[in-house]
């Protein structure tokens, strides 16, 4: 699903049921990450449930191809999200994206005052320490 | 004693008659704290409009007033934990700060290879306490195995022994409702000469506590989750033990006498009682004791675990849910089968239904039950059966939803 997608689809939501469903529905298209992947390196940390990050830049293009996973519908749902506006972008502009702002933008605020629990904004960091410029 | 009608008692509480998220309010995580009654309310005002000041200092006519207060509230908790003495409670934080006293209290009577012992429900508050207290005087942490239904496990005198020298444990599990046979477990720890703490704070909301009874060496409990305010609770001790304890805290009020080089510390309770008080607070606390106390508590504690029943019946049926709780808790603790606590806890949100999911700083025993946590409903005076229902509809509507 892409950006313009996710947002049009938000943009019919009214209450947080609705988005709260949408988030389930936008949880299918995110691809599953192999068992194998679902190690504790690729773990993120700081999240009650289980989340795994992998992230791969192509040497040539420097762009980045995430992959991401976790047990919980609505935290892959999240994924979806934040996949989509980082996927295939090189570094520099993978700083620029503020995430927290698009997910505000999406009216999902009150999912990340309840960070502590389902870790959204540990996904966000992890993205962009791996994305660093050192 | 007021005669219980769920409708007025409902009426006291003003928080619960907004709607979240477009919903009526469901409030269902009582076990993690209540909501506080007009009473309770009024009382901090009351006291913030005619009576505010340092209590114990001044001697002027505020200081007296709330000094009157303040110690009348040593008296008021006394009567509701049927203690006999008033100065044998200790105001404090909450349950937490209360075990931290005693276990940093009894440090310097603890020798390398003495147990203490505690039992496998036990939340986070009830355990780490104890295991810093191993780890710095060289004592070991033990911890009887019940299974989920407090069946022993195992033939748990055998965990009393000689070496016991505290046992403390919870009246009532927070994560999944059980009641500790507490009876046979004094018996057990004062035939080997042992110290003893019950954890109160899931049981004062619920049930009538006598500390004869018990004859415990100390209680623990939270104002928060008994209609108080959160950053009041009690330490009650036995005078005997109470004095055994090294103060957690030194400074103002707490002390007689101080020069450069030495001090002499209070009488109980000002001993165990530094800096200024949480006045409000107590006030406060004393203030939702009388809300308890005037109330018929068994009606409403039948009230509150028909409720729970009445959850649990419908769940019973669903064959993808696993209930740990008992029957007749006043909470249901449970998970379902292949769907994320996350995702169940988030429906509900967005459907206005406040409950908990996660393992109730409870690690040992959601590791015992082989789950990384649960769902809990837990209830309390002022819910109804709408709310047991409404929980319940959209539970299963949740299941639906998110089943694969």
């Amino acid at each position: 699903m892409n950006r313009q997608e996710i947002k049009s689809q938000f943009n019919q939501c009214h209450s947080k049921e609705e988005s709260f469903r949408t988030l389930v529905k936008i949880s299918k298209t995110l691809n599953r990450l192999d068992t194998d992947l679902k190690t504790e390196s690729n773990a993120v940390t700081g999240c009650e449930s289980q989340v795994w990050l992998v992230a791969q830049q192509d040497t040539e293009s420097a762009l980045w191809q995430f992959h991401a996973d976790s047990d919980a519908k609505l935290i892959r749902g999240f994924l979806a999200i934040i996949l989509a506006h980082v996927d295939g972008l090189n570094s520099q502009e993978i700083q620029k994206v503020n995430l927290i702002e698009i997910l505000e933008g999406l009216n999902l605020s009150a999912y990340l005052t309840s960070s502590r629990n389902n870790g959204i904004r540990a996904i966000i960091s992890q993205i962009q320490q791996l994305t660093t410029i050192s | 004693m007021v005669q219980f009608d769920p409708i007025s008692l409902r009426q006291q509480f003003p928080i619960l008659s907004q709607l979240a998220n477009d919903h009526p309010l469901v409030y269902l995580d009582n076990a993690a704290t209540t909501q506080k009654p007009e009473s309770v309310l009024k009382a901090i005002i009351d006291y913030y409009k005619t009576s505010n000041a340092n209590v114990h200092r001044g001697s002027h006519f505020l200081s007296d007033k709330a000094t009157n207060l303040f110690e009348q509230a040593r008296q008021t908790v006394a009567e509701f934990i049927q203690a006999p003495e008033g100065s044998h409670v200790i105001w404090c934080k909450g349950a937490t700060e209360a075990i931290n006293q005693v276990a940093y209290g009894l440090e310097a009577e603890l020798k390398p290879n003495d147990e203490i012992l505690i039992s496998s429900l036990e939340h986070h508050a009830n355990l780490v306490p104890w295991q810093q207290l191993a780890q710095r005087t060289g004592a070991v942490l033990r911890s009887i195995p019940f299974t989920s239904d407090a069946k022993w496990e195992v033939e748990y005198t055998s965990y009393f022994t000689e070496k016991t020298k505290i046992f403390a444990c919870a009246q009532i599990s927070n994560a999944i409702g059980v009641q500790l046979p507490l009876k046979q477990l004094m018996l057990e720890a004062k035939r080997v000469k042992a110290l003893t703490l019950i954890d109160g704070a899931q049981a004062v909301a619920h049930y009538p506590v006598n500390m004869a009874e018990l004859d415990c060496d100390f209680y623990v409990f939270s104002g928060h989750k008994m209609y108080a305010p959160t950053g009041i609770g009690v330490l009650y001790g036995k005078e005997e033990a109470l004095e055994r304890l090294q103060p957690l805290q030194t400074g103002g009020e707490m002390v007689l006498k101080v020069s450069l080089s030495s001090t002499e510390f209070n009488r109980l309770p000002y001993r165990l009682e530094a800096g200024t008080p949480n006045i409000e607070g107590v006030i406060a606390l004393a203030s939702a004791c009388d809300f308890l106390m005037e109330q018929d508590r068994q009606a409403i504690l039948n009230w509150e675990i028909s409720l729970a029943n009445r959850v649990r019946r419908i769940l019973l049926n669903e064959a993808d849910i696993k209930i740990y709780s008992p029957e007749n808790s006043t909470l249901v603790s449970f998970v379902v089968k292949n769907i994320n606590l996350i995702d169940l806890n988030g429906f509900l949100d967005s459907k206005g239904i406040g409950i908990r999911s996660g393992s109730h700083c409870a690690h040992p025993l959601m590791a015992q039950l082989g789950v990384n946590g649960t769902l809990r409903a837990s209830f309390a005076c002022y819910n109804n059966e709408r709310d047991a229902d409404h929980f319940v509809a959209t539970l299963l509507d949740a299941i639906d939803l998110l089943a694969e």
